[in-house]
């Protein structure tokens, strides 16, 4: 039986979901605010990666157990109440980016690798010779980040579920209503982009 | 540095597949789904190739710098005790 960090045992983690998850079917005050206080920490770092801003931040983990709140009667226990909220929260970020999107949707072609007759038009370098530069730090965490914004928002999101919050293509597609092989066409061309953009920023930082 | 100039591939021999669908084929290739076949060419691309092998390589960094962003889970940040109030007063709220 496997032990968690904190001590308890996953029987006993799997005992309390259960017994959380009673509670919260009786409409027991105490058992949803139970529920915040354990899970909104967790809820409100993945709203900030999406968002950006603290306060939208906050106003998607609102939102987003508002949302759970509804919907509970609908959760199945085949994940973790964790789990579920994740997904919740990731929806609700994703939802807020784009009702406050206010530049316009850019195409992705451009930041697609060029052919001429099959061939690479232009010839591929190493990333590793730009990437270790004298004191690094080019591809940080920010940069990365200022990059993805850059997709448009049908490839980004594919990134932030798959690469970032670490879903599989099924679930990412269930989270944006799209079929899980649309999930990887998306992601693949949205990780031949973001290689692009990443580039581009390498060789600007060293000129 | 060994890499062949743009615009040709593989020292004059004719690939099976061109460098477009080599890489197209990429994500399915380092998923595993790539059917045998299609693998095969896959694989003999990439050996006469070194354009597609840099534009893999940069493409498994790519992502890896993606992952890293979410990885390991940050901890969870902490929550203003407004917040924690104002989602349990939305709650009362929506079932008065």
């Amino acid at each position: 039986m496997g032990t968690m960090t904190d001590g308890t045992t996953s029987a006993e983690r799997i005992a309390a979901e259960a017994g959380l998850l009673a509670r919260l079917r009786a409409g027991e005050d105490a058992a949803f605010a139970e529920l915040v206080r354990t899970h909104s920490g967790r809820m409100l770092v993945v709203a900030r990666r999406i968002v950006g801003s603290e306060t939208d931040a906050e106003d998607v983990v609102q939102e987003a157990f508002v949302s759970a709140f509804k919907n509970m009667a609908k959760f199945d226990g085949r994940s973790t109440l964790g789990t579920w909220l994740h997904r919740i929260a990731v929806n609700a970020a994703l939802m807020k980016r784009r009702r406050a999107r206010s530049r316009p949707e850019t195409s992705i072609d451009a930041m697609l690798p060029q052919f001429d007759n099959g061939f690479h038009k232009e010839r591929p370098e190493p990333f590793e010779s730009v990437t270790n530069t004298p004191g690094g730090g080019i591809l940080d965490r920010e940069t990365i980040l200022a990059a993805l914004d850059e997709l448009p928002d049908e490839f980004r999101e594919v990134v932030v579920l798959r690469d970032i919050e670490g879903l599989d293509s099924k679930a990412a597609g269930e989270s944006l209503g799209i079929r899980d092989s649309l999930v990887r066409q998306r992601l693949h061309r949205a990780r031949q982009a973001l290689m692009k953009l990443l580039e581009q920023r390498m060789k600007g930082s060293q000129s | 540095m060994t890499t062949t100039p743009a615009g040709t591939c593989g020292g004059g021999a004719r690939p099976e597949i061109s460098c477009q669908a080599c890489v197209d084929f990429i994500l399915d290739y380092l998923e595993g789904v790539l059917p045998p076949d299609q693998k095969a060419k896959f694989e003999r691309h990439l050996n006469m190739c070194p354009n597609c092998v840099t534009y893999m390589d940069n493409y498994k960094t790519t992502a890896q710098l993606a992952r890293a962003v979410g990885a390991p889970p940050e901890a969870p940040a902490p929550v203003p005790a407004a917040l924690v109030d104002a989602i349990l007063k939305a709650r009362k709220h929506a079932h008065e």
